[in-house]
């Protein structure tokens, strides 16, 4: 029994990828944040919001409260743990949306050419052409904080690195054979795009988006730390740095955590990007 | 050439057009009106005709594609318009106080990103697996995955809190203040914040260059001339490995004008950056477009001078 040619490269991207050290490391870490996100309650010790311990403001670390209090003597465990919710359902969801628009947009570019080209590419690099964060200030402050808003508001700015990046890819297979032979077959332009172009400009395009996620959670915390994202009490990463940086320099401790963990999180991502991308380069002989 | 060149700057126009247009759109859009938080949202007492008077007095009550295309001639006259929520003060003028504040923090961040990342990165690539370059990937990795902001409060706490707790009144760490410009040591930990950024997107893309350049025939053959690895390293590779970088420099305006915006919200600097946030809380129309417009047309220029370098330079492209 023969295995196909797509079985194959999957084998020897996955045994290559397993392979890199690092790249592990930053899937079992992204795996434990995952399990501790969803299941919040189970790992949190306490409430994040209504357990208000008087008396106990900007209390530092101890054993029973590993990561201390914050200004108001909640437990900043339990915060910090809830923050994990925000910061990897903006991540996935947010390079999700991202991901669909880019990839519908860059490959009806690259593959129709002629003026919709021009036309998607003009709005491709109006979007690049701006710094990201005044974008989504802009945006966050028209439409309102919340999550629902910070999700839509970065999938709908990021999407167009995925855009270039998918048109160039669609433009150089829009030669190759198979695309020649499908559309000599007769086969519509819809059907050629969903059946043979996409499925081969995936790689890329996965590649990207782990490399992205983390960009994206930082976006997330700086549009909460500035006060556009997830409306206070509810916790989020940048929400809490928000907190810390109004008592900086009586509590220095609050702001100290969510940093790290946005630290550790994206770094884990990043990892796992990295080790994609050397699993699946085409060019790596191993 | 040239006809590449002016189907570039059109597109570039059209470009800034369209984000003109997109920009104004969104502003008017925005809920609030800048008429009621001027008046401070019903706390004066005042009447529906005042209200209008007002309104009328700014032209936020002509049809709205009336009032873009005023802005528009306008602003190519130079004319930015005045603010609405500093009344009667000219745009122009605002935006004036804050750029050199803004420019000379980048400018700084950028200097010394590029003093510190470019040798390491060509370093760490010549001594593959040596400590220059395990600590040179190991910098690069945090500083793309630490947040500029929450470096920015770490350095305020131990510059502000600890260094002066555990070292005393030291002459120059020990005075640096966590926030504001007021003395020239203001300045430093709001460009490292800048430049850790920077840092650590050279280094890699430097030490990717240079790795991607030695195995290739040139160097070879210089090898081969018995050149000194001084010689072969810098005179050959460097130079060839310096076109890319410079172009990644210019491609990386836009990112550097997004960490101003944070960086100066936490040191309470009064640069462009921290004009843009505020303008937009303050629902501040004027400034919020013309910033925009600015912002645009710069990055656009800058893209484009960097295309145009890295076409006049690599004799490959120039040839074809």
């Amino acid at each position: 029994m023969s295995t196909s040619g797509r079985q194959l490269t999957r084998r020897r991207a996955l045994r290559r990828f397993f392979a890199n050290r690092m790249a592990v490391v930053g899937l079992v870490v992204v795996t434990v944040l995952i399990i501790v996100a969803v299941f919040a309650p189970a790992f949190a010790p306490h409430h994040p919001t209504d357990d208000i311990f008087r008396g106990m403001r900007g209390v530092g670390p101890s054993w029973e409260h590993p990561l201390g209090f914050d200004h108001l003597g909640r437990d900043l465990l339990s915060r910090v743990i809830y923050g994990a919710r925000i910061a990897l359902t903006v991540g996935l969801l947010s390079t999700l949306i991202a991901v669909v628009i880019g990839v519908v947009v860059g490959a009806v570019a690259g593959y129709f050419g002629g003026w919709i080209d021009e036309a998607l590419s003009l709005l491709v690099d109006a979007l690049m052409a701006f710094p990201l964060i005044a974008l989504l200030i802009v945006l966050a402050a028209m439409l309102g904080p919340s999550l629902t808003t910070i999700v839509i508001v970065i999938g709908v700015t990021v999407w167009a690195r995925y855009a270039r990046v998918v048109r160039a890819e669609v433009m150089s297979l829009r030669e190759r054979d198979f695309v020649i032979a499908a559309k000599a077959l007769g086969s519509r332009d819809r059907r050629i795009i969903w059946r043979h172009v996409i499925p081969n400009v995936l790689t890329s395009v996965i590649v990207l988006a782990s490399l992205q996620v983390g960009s994206i959670i930082i976006l997330e915390s700086a549009l909460s730390f500035l006060g556009l994202g997830v409306r206070p009490p509810t916790p989020s990463w940048g929400g809490i740095l928000a907190d810390g940086r109004a008592f900086i320099l009586r509590y220095p401790h609050i702001a100290l955590f969510p940093g790290v963990m946005i630290v550790i999180t994206v770094l884990s991502f990043n990892f796992i990007g990295d080790g994609l991308r050397d699993a699946l380069d085409p060019h790596d002989k191993r | 050439m040239s006809s590449y060149l002016t189907f570039r700057i059109l597109k570039g126009l059209l470009v800034v057009a369209l984000i003109s247009v997109l920009t104004f759109v969104i502003m008017r859009l925005m809920p609030g009106d800048p008429v009621f938080m001027l008046l401070g949202e019903g706390q004066i007492p005042i009447t529906d005709a005042q209200i209008e008077a007002i309104r009328a007095k700014w032209g936020l009550d002509r049809p709205y594609h009336e009032q873009f295309l005023v802005w528009v001639v306008n602003l190519l006259r130079g004319d930015f318009g005045t603010s609405l929520i500093r009344t009667g003060v000219p745009v122009r003028q605002m935006i004036f106080e804050a750029i050199p504040v803004t420019a000379l923090l980048n400018l700084y961040a950028l200097a010394l990103a590029i003093a510190v990342a470019v040798p390491m990165g060509i370093l760490a690539a010549a001594r593959r697996n040596s400590w220059i370059d395990y600590a040179t990937n190991a910098f690069s990795a945090l500083g793309i995955a630490t947040p500029n902001f929450w470096l920015a409060l770490m350095l305020i706490v131990l510059f502000a809190l600890y260094v002066p707790r555990w070292f005393g009144d030291l002459p120059l760490i020990g005075r640096i203040p966590p926030f504001g410009l007021r003395s020239w040591q203001g300045w430093i930990l709001p460009v490292i914040v800048l430049a850790t950024e920077e840092m650590a997107v050279l280094m890699r893309i430097t030490r990717g260059t240079v790795l991607e350049l030695l195995p290739q025939d040139f160097v070879r053959t210089a090898w081969s001339k018995g050149l000194s690895e001084r010689v072969v390293l810098y005179r050959h590779v460097v130079a060839n490995a310096l076109l890319p970088v410079v172009t990644v420099i210019g491609f990386r305006i836009a990112f550097i004008l997004s960490g101003t915006i944070i960086v100066e919200n936490v040191f309470a600097i009064p640069g462009i950056g921290r004009l843009f946030v505020d303008s937009v809380m303050r629902l501040d129309y004027q400034v919020v477009q013309s910033l925009v417009v600015i912002f645009a047309v710069l990055v656009v220029i800058v893209n484009l001078l960097t295309d145009l370098v890295y076409a006049l330079i690599d004799p490959r492209i120039r040839i074809s």
